[in-house]
């Protein structure tokens, strides 16, 4: 992933923010980032850039060779469905579809036939093989973002995003939660970006960035983490 | 240290403690209730309006009474005049004057001829209003006879039909006759009931110089006094004194309090009919309460939760809450009456100049308390039972969500209010009708289809649950959509339906009118109907019309007018019939005798006498009718007819087809029981294909000209007459069928205005996981075009069935289901669903996921 000189404004005239400033980085594949910065320093807003969801300015965005500024809206959701799983700190899966069908969601959208029997499967990898036909709001919310994980990961997507993901999780809940993330994306090779204010999860990643008033102040790389892929 | 201050618990102090705070609650605004307060404002102005409207109009007639009637009472006789002694009678209470009316020939110079609703006047009409002349000249001075001309007035309708001008003459049988003018107001028009042909005014002497005035012609004379005491009592002595002292009379009498009878229940039976639509939009707008009240009540579940944590019971969440449904429901109620009480002065300001009758706009009370009971109770019945539910959340719905909240049965207490509230509805619906029968059958049909909707949403949502897995997305989406829990399939299946349905019944109702009245008529009608053909012209009229019709059928039957003077030796005053059938006795009847039975017609009970009859006289009487009199074979009728009473014995009973327009009677006796007496004959010209218009007029001229005393009623015209007006009532009642329409649009556009929350969520959460605008508008195109097409179906067989119990119950001919219009109906139905579905989606897709993402 390849990000150049990006810069993103939001709202009008006197209430105009400017979130992102000037901002360029790259991520190699299978490198598990760390976002980390004070709150509205710009961590989310990179993050939903990165997804395709908000389009900076100015700027190139380039995930899996596609340029997502040049991309309309339907090609951006045809992309993220293919190629980019995203988990949300408040989950935001589907309140009306049960647990098996927010999973199968996104491979339907991508058209796999397998979708069912996939995100059976995903869920069952996340430990709610048991909890298919619930819905959302009878699960516990670390069965919820189990679910979205499950959700996010189950079209093997190049890249994968959480915005805080155990924002919302007490601290075993949120332990779990992260192992099983970082398990499965190390078995199959995806490209992680975390938004994270938990330092312990910060060191379980490849690399941190770190972020301030939109700007990246600072990279940094873990030693074991450069020596294991030497 | 506090002193222990004891807490209040009087009924009265909890009702200010739930008020204040129902209030408090209020002042958070009440988004949401926008539907709410347009449905029920929309159905109680509608009730407050029709009710409102009606009483002006029967204020209107009962003001106008004596105009109308043309005096203080009207004494009308069929055939005859009345006798020296009458006459004196009617004399020795005020100022009387006589008017006949008759159909006849208008002739023009050309040859052109057109039937015509006479009228002819004495020199003291009208006791009451007048009569203007276009251009203006007094009613002495155009009716006036000059040489051997007699002036007349004529409806604009003739003028143009005869193109004849002003100053022109024409003929009517033997006369000559002048049209001095235009007829632009007559007085006592209403009163007359409606004619099927123009008006041509003229005088006594002018009608008797036509020679028009035969034994038997069927002539009305009708004798209007102007009473010297016109007080009420005097009223109602002049009407006893004239029942007493000449009890065979049989004449019609009526007063100005009752001087359009006819007109009147038309008006009371229409504002009827017109209420229930209003009722009907109140029941469609009611699912719109109940919807606005389920999700206001979705909304403040945390609330609820925060009262009963901080020490509310459960009946006090629901006081609390059912006073805020209360207090919003006034505001819309309040709306409705405030438009309902203001349509007759609408009305009387904007088009009383085009309304036939006199109309006195004010406030009625009752008319505007009916609107009101209804409105609350409509809201009572569809809010009671969201309401009920609300008694029961728990506190810990502050900590955890629930799939759909209130998803249990409320408890039994509120179940009962909610069905004794349904029951006062019913109960309050079927008292306050005039014909209860017809209510109750409203009743029964609305509760029906409603059962039936309902019935078809929870089968469409279990059958969209079984079904297996759709490959496409779209689909599978718009599917999983019809189903899921808080669907839009309930509420837009009921609103739909409710208002579709009686959509498509008026729809085929009307076409089966229509359709009676136009579309079957060229293969089976006849083309003419000739009137008071004298019995000794009879052979000539034959064949004169015969040679120049060779290939059409002439039938001719005698023609008698008679009164039923006793049923069953049972005077008919004291009779209590049908409603149905009262018309019977209410005036003279055409009778005939025939040794055949004739076609159009077939025995179902008893039998045909035979060709040469000759025992004591025998009747055929109308099964239906018959049905609603009492009578049964063997039962005896008299009749008055000439002045003379004849009694039959019911032979048999007929089963009549109108419907073939055919000529038929109610009564017809065997052919030896008016031996000897002097009648007319009526006779109907049918031909073998159907005849041009160019030929019927050419016939039309031709028999006018050489039989100037025969009426000819050119069958297409009468029926474009009757079409005319079945076009205006049914102007009025697609217009009233408008506002059911208008309520079940705005309660689906509320349903689906209260989902679109969760459609944008939704819309964003699925963008973000890959799907396209195109696939997104495609699935939920998909769930509207499902929920419409079965919706539809539903409807349309709904409305199939009333409209056929209608078309075959009430107005008696054979229905026929007309697809277009079902279709059309349909169409528009799926077409709405679609358009306001896609209409919100379009919003919820226009959204950034960003903006959506952040805010979440």
């Amino acid at each position: 992933m390849r990000i150049e000189g990006v810069d993103l404004s939001l709202g009008s005239g006197a209430a105009r923010v400017h979130i992102l400033k000037h901002v360029s980085l790259q991520i190699a594949r299978g490198e598990a980032v760390g976002l980390v910065g004070p709150s509205g320093s710009g961590k989310s807003t990179l993050l939903m850039v990165m997804a395709g969801l908000e389009r900076p300015n100015e700027g190139r965005v380039v995930v899996a060779g596609e340029d997502l500024v040049r991309l309309d809206e339907d090609a951006l959701a045809r992309f993220r469905g293919r190629a980019v799983g995203i988990v949300f700190q408040s989950f935001h899966l589907i309140p009306t579809m049960t647990a098996l069908e927010n999973v199968a969601v996104p491979l339907e959208l991508a058209g796999r036939e397998d979708a069912i029997v996939r995100a059976r499967e995903e869920l069952a990898s996340v430990g709610l093989g048991e909890r298919l036909e619930h819905y959302p709001a009878q699960l516990s919310g670390g069965e919820q973002q189990r679910v979205a994980l499950a959700r996010a990961l189950a079209p093997d997507p190049a890249l994968v995003l959480a915005d805080e993901p155990t924002g919302n999780l007490d601290e075993a809940t949120g332990k779990e939660i992260m192992d099983l993330l970082f398990t499965i994306r190390a078995q199959r090779g995806s490209t992680l970006v975390i938004v994270t204010h938990d330092p312990a999860l910060t060191r379980r990643c490849d690399r941190v960035i770190r972020m301030h008033s939109g700007i990246v102040e600072a990279a940094s790389a873990r030693a074991d983490a450069k020596a294991s892929r030497a | 240290m506090s002193a222990f201050v004891p807490a209040r618990s009087t009924f009265w102090w909890r009702l200010v403690i739930v008020l204040r705070l129902a209030l408090r609650e209020l002042r958070g605004g009440v988004r949401g209730f926008g539907v709410f307060l347009s449905c029920l404002a929309l159905g109680v102005a509608a009730i407050a309006g029709v009710g409102s409207l009606a009483r002006s109009l029967s204020d209107g007639l009962a003001r106008e009474g004596a105009v109308i009637l043309g005096g203080d009472i009207a004494f009308s006789l069929a055939l005859r005049e009345a006798t020296a002694d009458e006459r004196a009678f009617l004399e020795g209470r005020g100022q009387v004057s006589r008017i006949a009316t008759m159909r006849a020939m208008a002739r023009a110079e050309d040859g052109d001829a057109a039937l015509v609703e006479l009228k002819a006047v004495d020199g003291l009409y009208p006791l009451a209003g007048a009569v203007t002349v276009n251009p203006a000249m007094s009613l002495s001075d155009a009716l006036s006879r000059r040489g051997d001309t007699y002036g007349a007035l004529a409806d604009e309708a003739l003028l143009v039909r005869l193109g004849v001008a002003q100053g022109e003459t024409i003929r009517i049988g033997d006369a000559q006759v002048r049209i001095a003018g235009g007829l632009a107001v007559e007085p006592d028009k209403l009163a007359l009931g409606m004619g099927l042909a123009p008006r041509l005014l003229l005088s006594d002497e002018g009608l008797r110089a036509t020679g028009l005035l035969q034994p038997g012609s069927v002539v009305r004379w009708t004798y209007r006094v102007r009473l010297a005491d016109r007080s009420d009592a005097s009223l109602a002595n002049v009407t006893s004194e004239a029942r007493a002292r000449f009890p065979d009379a049989g004449w019609e009498m009526r007063t100005r309090a009752g001087a359009a009878p006819r007109l009147e229940d038309n008006v009371r039976r229409f504002a009827e009919f017109l209420t229930l639509v209003g009722l009907t939009a109140l029941l469609v707008g009611g699912v719109g309460v109940a919807n606005a009240v389920k999700h206001y009540l979705d909304r403040k579940r945390g609330a609820m939760a925060t009262l009963k944590a901080v020490g509310a019971s459960g009946g006090t969440v629901f006081a609390i809450y059912l006073a805020e449904v209360g207090l919003i429901a006034l505001v819309g109620i309040a709306i409705g009456l405030l438009i309902g009480l203001s349509l007759p002065y609408l009305v009387a300001w904007g088009f009383q100049a085009i309304i036939p009758i006199p109309l006195v706009p004010a406030i009625h009370p009752r008319a505007l308390l009916l609107a009101l009971t209804y409105g609350f109770l409509v809201v009572l019945v569809f809010a009671l039972w969201p309401l009920g539910r609300a008694h029961d959340v728990p506190v810990s719905a502050l900590f955890r969500d629930e799939v759909e909240p209130y998803r249990r049965m409320p408890r039994r207490r509120y179940i009962v209010l909610a069905a004794a509230a349904a029951a006062t509805l019913v109960a309050l619906t079927i008292l306050s009708a005039e014909v209860q029968r017809v209510a109750l059958i409203y009743v029964v049909a609305a509760a029906a289809v409603f059962v039936v909707l309902r019935a078809l949403a929870s089968g469409l949502m279990g059958l969209a649950r079984r079904l297996p897995r759709a490959r496409s997305i779209p689909l599978k989406l718009a599917i999983a959509n019809v189903h899921r829990p808080g669907a839009l399939t309930p509420t837009v299946v009921l609103s739909l339906g409710l208002g579709l349905s009686l959509l498509v019944t008026l729809a085929l109702i009307e076409s089966n009118l229509r359709n009676q009245l136009t579309a079957t008529l060229p293969e089976r009608a006849p083309s003419f109907f000739f009137i008071d053909i004298p019995s000794a012209d009879a052979e000539r009229f034959s064949k004169f019309v015969l040679d120049r019709a060779p290939n059409a059928r002439l039938d001719e039957v005698p023609l008698l007018r008679g009164r039923i003077v006793r049923l069953k030796d049972v005077p008919v005053d004291k009779v209590t019939p049908d409603p149905d059938a009262a018309w019977v006795l209410q005036s003279d009847r055409g009778i005939t005798f025939a040794a055949q039975l004739p076609p159009g017609s077939r025995v179902v009970a008893g039998t045909w006498w035979s060709a040469d009859y000759d025992g004591p006289p025998l009747v055929s009487f109308d099964k239906r009718l018959a049905d609603g009199l009492g009578l049964k074979l063997g039962d005896t009728i008299a009749v008055s007819v000439l002045g003379r009473t004849f009694e039959a014995r019911i032979a048999n009973l007929r089963a009549i087809e109108w419907e073939s327009l055919g000529i038929n009677f109610v009564m017809l006796f065997s052919p030896n029981t008016f031996r000897g007496a002097p009648h007319s004959l009526l006779a109907s010209l049918t031909f073998a294909n159907t005849a041009t218009a160019q030929t019927e007029l050419v016939l039309l001229k031709e028999i006018a000209a050489a039989f100037p005393a025969v009426t000819t009623v050119r069958v297409k015209e009468a029926l474009e007459a009757i079409n005319a007006i079945v076009s205006d009532l049914t102007l009025g009642i697609r217009g009233a069928s408008m506002i059911t329409v208008i309520a079940s649009v705005l309660v689906l556009a509320g349903a689906l205005a209260a989902g679109h929350h969760g459609r944008v969520y939704d819309a964003v959460i699925l963008k973000t996981l890959g799907a396209t605008r195109g696939r997104l508008v495609l699935a939920y195109g998909l769930e509207y075009v499902i929920l419409g097409i079965a919706t539809a179906l539903v409807a349309s067989a709904a409305g199939g069935v009333a409209a056929a119990y209608v078309v075959e119950e009430v107005m008696r001919f054979r229905f026929s289901f007309a697809f277009s219009a079902a279709a059309l109906a349909a169409g528009v139905a799926v077409a709405l669903t679609v358009a306001f579905g896609l209409i919100g989606t379009w919003r919820a897709l226009g959204e950034k996921p960003a903006r959506i993402l952040r805010n979440l």
